[in-house]
């Protein structure tokens, strides 16, 4: 029901007309209330001003008269009166005041909005109240706030600002002490020019509150009256208008139940009656195609078929061929990974030849150190051997010296043997010649006795010398031998001596050569190293695209069995449709 | 061997030795308790003989000898000996020694017969000898083999026997003097 369109159309309209019809209504009832209220203060303003001439005059005239004296007029010792509550007090013109204004006051209580009309002293006293609240003191508390309020002094703020005010006219909206929303009204009143107090008039609001509500019912209930009217209104005429709609909507329900032949009466020529014979139209078409169709789709079908079981046979291919490529990418991945470590491996061979050769190539400069000190201590060698040599040969000159010296003294030993062997002789011969002198060649003979005896120490003493200087020249003979097999082993050593500094020399070449070959090779395996590391991190890439080569024909493998699936699902369709 | 020569030749010891030896000569009275033959002693195939230093005239050195063709065996050669041509005899096989070659210290003994004189080739000139008779052996004279006949006899002392020649009979020898005619 809801669903309706003319409901549509009514439920916003009175939406629209609740909103402008409220915004009216409280525009028109405030400006109304404003305007009374005007002419209520313009009102209040004339009576209170009034009022004020008027107890100026009435006061005015008491003194002048004589019934008061100014200072009496004046008063300000306010006597309590006993047995009061709220507290009352006498003056010394509240006597006077009584009888004087009472009826003055009372006669603005006529208007029913004036709730009261008194005259108040500068401090708020108010010495004759109207006489509606001024009945007798009868105890009861609340009674007494209410109905016996003359004589008090009204220190509340409203009262107060009263009781002082200077100013022509004074408006003070305030709650009485009784509850009610009240408009107190003051003017100021000057007795001889001097201000004695102020006249207060209190309106009530209430009648004006009731005036604006009365309003306010009137207009809301011709409000709403208006809303039924139109919303009744427009529901009908919406409802006449869409009526050849339901038409259309039934006979559409038709057609498509499968009256294909339906046509739609035409009932107007506005908008809906096009509508109905756009759709005829249209329905005449949509079944004529509609049997083109049918015939096509059996066609079509049946080359679906034909498709489907096509489909089914290549996808059954790829199935094969991307298992063959997820097995194959598996063993690619694995290869792989078989390569990535080797060439880790020699990464890490690489490295540890790296600092193998970093060590061979420190060992040889260490032996290069070495070998030329070595050649250093040769040059050493070959110089003291040079001094040896020398040495030996000088002491092989001295033992040849030595040698000759020998000879020469042999030679002198021999001469000192002819000596001997001569002067034996003679001493023979002395002898014989002592023997044949006979006695007197005794003494003779003793001495040529001795000259034979000396001549053969002699020749001991030479046959010594004879045997010593042959063990000298043996010694010498020797020792020249040995110096000169000296020599010989000295220039032996020599020649030695010069190989080992050629091979110290030769060595030191080589230590140099391994040294620069081991920084070659330290150098060759960096770069194999940093090769590997490149060809391993390659090949890691080349692993990962092989596993997501593997991941992707398990994917396309699965792709394809879905494939396959949805091949006999439309197999299935396709048969059960033909 | 020479070594053990020069451990034992003390230069010192030989120095005091022959001053001792000198002093004692000095002190040493003549104190000639027995009879001694003054003797010259030599070698000869190498055993010592000795004559009396009477009949010795001189003892030289070999001279240069000078064969003599025609004379006997024993005459080695001649010499001249102060203007004298003098014949040097190897007496050696006369007496029946053996003739081993002659050294430096062979010697020509030059002695005196009445007549002329004679050169004794020897092996070695051993010195004037005084020779006590209380050692004497006299050699009997039984034969003439071996030239015995030359012999007198021998002195024995400690160190062997000086065989005693007999100089007239062997300078008047007829193998010498039959050469000499």
């Amino acid at each position: 029901m809801s669903n309706k369109l003319s409901v549509k159309i009514v439920s916003v309209l009175i939406m629209v007309l609740v909103v402008i019809m409220t915004a009216f209504s409280i525009y028109f009832v405030r400006s109304r209330r404003a305007a009374m209220e005007e002419e209520l203060l313009a009102k209040g303003k004339i009576l209170a001003q009034t009022g004020a001439r008027t107890m100026e005059r009435v006061l005015g005239e008491a003194v002048t008269s004589g019934k008061l004296t100014t200072d009496q007029l004046f008063d300000e010792q306010y006597q309590p009166i006993p047995g009061t509550d709220p507290v009352k007090y006498h003056t010394k013109f509240d006597s006077f005041t009584d009888g004087a204004i009472q009826n003055i006051e009372d006669e603005f209580l006529k208007d029913d909005q004036v709730v009261f009309a008194v005259l108040v002293d500068r401090n708020g006293y108010i010495p004759t109240h109207n006489t509606k609240y001024s009945a007798a003191v009868t105890g009861d508390h609340e009674r007494d706030r209410k109905n016996s309020r003359s004589k008090q002094i009204f220190k509340d703020e409203t009262g107060v600002t009263a009781a002082h005010n200077l100013q022509p006219f004074l408006q003070q909206v305030y709650q009485r002490d009784t509850g009610e929303k009240m408009w107190d009204l003051s003017v100021p009143v000057m007795v001889n020019g001097k201000h004695w107090g102020a006249f207060r008039i209190g309106f009530s609001m209430i009648k004006i509150d009731e005036k604006a509500a009365m309003l306010r019912n009137q207009i809301v209930g011709s409000m709403a009256l208006m809303l039924i009217v139109s919303s009744a209104t427009i529901l009908f005429v919406v409802g006449r208008a869409v009526r050849p709609l339901h038409n259309l909507t039934a006979a559409a329900h038709r057609i498509s139940a499968g009256n294909l032949e339906e046509t739609v009466p035409v009932e107007s020529n506005d908008e809906i009656g096009e509508l109905a014979e756009a759709f005829n139209v249209m329905t005449n078409v949509i079944v004529r195609d509609l049997k083109e169709e049918i015939a096509k789709s059996g066609r079509l079908i049946a080359s679906v078929k034909e498709a489907v079981v096509q489909l089914s046979s290549a996808s059954n291919e790829m199935m094969a061929i991307s298992a063959q490529q997820a097995s194959g990418a598996t063993q690619q991945a694995s290869a792989v990974q078989e390569v990535t470590t080797t060439s880790e491996e020699i990464a890490i061979t690489a490295k540890m030849i790296t600092s193998n050769a970093k060590s061979v190539e420190t060992v040889a400069d260490d032996t290069a150190k070495n070998c030329n000190a070595g050649r250093d201590d040769v040059a050493n060698a070959i110089e003291g051997m040079g001094k040896v040599r020398n040495q030996v040969q000088s002491i092989a000159r001295a033992m040849l010296e030595l040698g000759d010296n020998s000879q020469k003294i042999g030679g002198i030993i021999e001469i000192i043997d002819e000596i001997s062997d001569q002067t034996n002789l003679l001493a023979l011969n002395a002898a014989i010649e002592a023997a044949g002198a006979g006695e007197a060649g005794k003494r003779f003979a003793i001495v040529a006795q001795e000259v034979k005896r000396l001549a053969d120490r002699t020749v001991e003493a030479t046959r010594q010398i004879n045997g010593l200087i042959g063990e000298i020249q043996r010694a010498t003979n020797n020792t020249i031998m040995v110096t000169e097999e000296g020599t010989k082993a000295v220039d032996a050593a020599s020649s030695l001596v010069d190989k080992v500094q050629l091979s110290f020399a030769s060595i030191v070449g080589t230590a140099h050569e391994t040294s620069r070959t081991a920084k070659e090779i330290s150098l060759s395996t960096q770069q194999q190293t940093s090769a590997c590391e490149q060809m391993a991190e390659t090949m890691s890439e080349v692993r990962d695209v092989a596993q997501q080569v593997a991941m992707s024909a398990n994917e396309t493998e699965r792709a394809i069995a879905e494939i396959l699936e949805l091949a006999a699902r439309l197999r299935d369709i396709t048969e059960k449709e033909a | 061997m020479t070594t053990e020569n020069d451990a034992s030749y003390d230069i010192r010891t030989v120095l005091s030795k022959m001053r001792d030896e000198y002093w004692q000569g000095l002190a040493d009275e003549e104190s000639v308790t027995e009879e001694l033959l003054e003797c010259l002693v030599f070698g000869l195939g190498g055993e010592r003989y000795a004559f009396e230093t009477q009949y010795a005239c001189e003892v030289i050195r070999v001279p240069r000898l000078v064969r003599v063709p025609a004379v006997q065996e024993m005459i080695a050669g001649i010499f001249n000996l102060r203007g004298e041509i003098t014949a040097a005899v190897d007496v050696r096989p006369m007496l029946g020694l053996k003739q081993p070659e002659l050294g430096a210290t062979a010697r020509v003994i030059v002695v005196r017969s009445d007549s002329f004189a004679t050169g004794i080739l020897a092996e070695s000139a051993l010195g004037v000898q005084g020779l006590s008779f209380e050692r004497f052996e006299p050699v009997l004279h039984g034969g003439t083999g071996g030239g015995q006949q030359y012999v007198r006899g021998h002195f024995n002392d400690e160190d062997g026997a000086i065989v005693l020649l007999d100089l007239q009979a062997l300078l008047s020898s007829p193998e010498l003097v039959v050469g000499e005619a």
